[in-house]
């Protein structure tokens, strides 16, 4: 288990190396000067090479290259082009108010997906599960900020029941934290459920083709015996693989539901950056979120392969 | 021919279609069917509800009428999102293909390029190739470009590499057959129908990648009305005036509604081992 472990471990390091790479020639694929653009069109030429010198943007490619690697060895992710703040302590400023709404997203969307995904699967080709297959696409169709917009007009304009955005730490008022919270988990969670839905129901429908399946019901198993000591057994590890791609998505969907609610994460950081054209920003932002995905996906896989001893032989 | 027989057995995907061509059709012939000068300015009826006299889904914040500003902006939304796919297809299926076929570093080169913007959420990617290049119509397509190409090249590869060992391709190389026949012959028949199905599904999440960019003020820049952009320009005023951007945002649904009903039909109806083999 730990040399596989070990050896998916280090198929991360080109991953990572690569990354760093394209992260890092971002900046530099901009057509024209990204300084130019960053001080303005009516700048002096002085002044937009005394800002090239500052930001250290003159010196050949590769020696920026190599201090930006070594400062990302330290943690460090480069300063801001507009204050020249320090990124990584803004950046861990804002990391907790993002976990907790993707992690409430991600409860929320794991209770209503498995399931309804497992029911659906049981229930192949009835009634049951068209209606199912129906309303998990029509789910993944509706636009995040639409179904946020719904919820903010009924439970906070028509019924006064919470508010419509902002954001309170736990650390300074749990109980006001949770009903700032509930609207934008449950708009995210919402959003994301309808995706782990249809891949439990799929997991769900090719064990029950499984052979094992057909010779417990020859033995007269009882169904449920079946179904919750085998059939869910079975379905496992490809469900754990499933959760870990989700958490990209919900990342991803995370950036609309921050601005929408006015939740001051990491996604709105990146909003603010791209509009004020902060590009070491976003470079540092876009980074970041690319190596939690790549974290995230290799605790599935370990999970995974935990979970299904076959997989550790490949 | 097939297709459409094929297609009328399934209700859903069938649904979806024909949703698509009406919704093309507007598309089509917008400046005939607007009801008003989507750009018409008339401050004194700014804000009016739905079912004012003359605007069936009211003014925006100009006064200017919502319905034919979500009809022109089919055009840009579904411009947007169809160019920008095929720009994905283009880019994904040709290194997908080619990393495939001609093994060794090209392949671990372009596989790990693919794999690393895999790893970013498309919306972000999306964000900062606008971020680059400002919010033109061309920027907003390359930016979804960009954002699905790792998609295409990672379907396609999976798929040729399953492919490529099966036994018609053997037989084809047997028989002295050159790479770019066997591609052209033997493989790219295999994976059409998986391209069209990824096509059809890319297409409605472009759609929404397009609203969701236009919400966050980086879709296609005024006064040209897209989707997005009417999101962008009615979320201000969204404690006073819900109905603009709840309009818009059901036609978005609608649209990629449309869109995921025929792509999720049309891979029940295409060969449907072809993604099992995947798998």
């Amino acid at each position: 288990m730990i040399r596989y472990a070990l050896r998916r471990l280090a198929t991360l390091i080109p991953l990572v190396v690569g990354l760093s790479v394209v992260v890092f020639l971002y900046i530099h694929m901009m057509p024209g000067d990204p300084v130019q653009a960053m001080v303005g069109r009516y700048a002096s030429p002085e002044l937009v090479e005394q800002v090239r010198h500052e930001l250290g943007l003159d010196r050949p490619l590769q020696v920026q290259f190599a201090e930006w690697v070594t400062g990302l060895a330290r943690g460090d992710l480069g300063i801001t082009l507009r204050s020249r703040q320090p990124i990584t302590p803004i950046l861990i400023g804002r990391i907790p108010a993002t976990l907790e709404l993707a992690g409430a997203a991600f409860f929320i969307s794991v209770v209503i997906g498995i399931p309804s995904g497992f029911v659906a699967g049981l229930m192949k080709d009835t009634k049951l599960d068209y209606i199912f297959s129906v309303t998990a696409l029509a789910g993944l169709s509706t636009p995040t900020f639409w179904s946020g917009y719904l919820l903010v007009l009924l439970l906070s304009l028509r019924w006064g029941l919470l508010p419509s955005s902002g954001y309170i730490p736990m650390t300074e008022d749990l109980k006001q934290n949770l009903t700032y919270l509930i609207m934008p988990a449950f708009t995210l969670g919402i959003a994301r459920a309808p995706y782990i839905a249809k891949m439990t129901r799929t997991a769900v429908v090719e064990t029950l083709q499984e052979p094992f399946v057909e010779f417990s019901r020859a033995k007269g198993l009882k169904k449920q015996r079946i179904l919750l000591r085998y059939v869910w057994r079975h379905a496992l590890p490809s469900i754990a693989v499933v959760l870990g791609l989700h958490i990209a998505g919900l990342l991803g969907g995370s950036i609309i539901v921050e601005e929408l609610f006015n939740w001051p994460g990491t996604g709105r950081l990146v909003v603010g950056a791209v509009l004020e054209r902060d590009y070491f920003m976003v470079q540092a932002t876009v980074l970041i979120y690319a190596v939690i995905v790549i974290l995230i996906n290799f605790m599935a896989e370990i999970v995974h392969a935990w979970l299904d001893p076959r997989v550790r032989l490949h | 021919m097939e297709l459409i027989r094929r297609l009328r057995t399934n209700t859903l995907a069938f649904v979806g279609a024909i949703a698509i061509v009406i919704i093309l059709l507007m598309a089509i012939f917008a400046p005939v069917i607007m009801p008003h000068d989507p750009n018409e300015v008339e401050t004194a009826d700014r804000f009016l509800p739905p079912g004012s006299e003359g605007y069936i889904l009211g003014t925006d914040l100009l006064g200017r009428d919502v319905l034919s500003r979500i009809i022109l902006g089919s055009r840009v939304s579904l411009l947007v999102a169809g160019v920008g796919v095929g720009m994905a297809v283009v880019i994904g299926v040709t290194f997908g293909v080619i990393a495939a076929f001609w093994a060794g570093w090209f392949e671990i080169i372009i596989m790990q390029i693919a794999d690393v913007l895999y790893a970013v959420p498309t919306l972000m990617i999306a964000l900062g190739v606008v971020g680059l290049f400002g919010r033109s119509v061309n920027a907003v397509m390359f930016a979804i470009g960009v954002a699905y190409s790792p998609l295409f090249a990672r379907v396609c590869h999976s798929a040729v590499v399953s492919i490529r060992e099966l036994g018609f391709v053997e037989a084809s190389r047997a028989m002295g057959a050159s790479r770019l026949r066997i591609l052209w012959k033997d493989v790219m028949p295999n994976i059409l129908p998986l391209i069209m199905v990824q096509v059809t599904v890319s297409i409605s999440w472009a759609i929404l990648q397009e609203a969701g960019l236009g919400f966050l003020g980086m879709s296609v820049a005024p006064p040209t009305p897209s989707w997005g952009t009417m999101l962008n320009e009615g979320r201000e005023y969204f404690y006073s005036a819900p109905t603009m951007p709840l309009f818009t945002g059901l036609m978005v649904l609608i649209a990629v509604f449309s869109f995921n009903l025929f792509g999720d039909g049309l891979r029940d109806i295409l060969d449907p081992r072809a993604w099992e083999r995947l798998r």
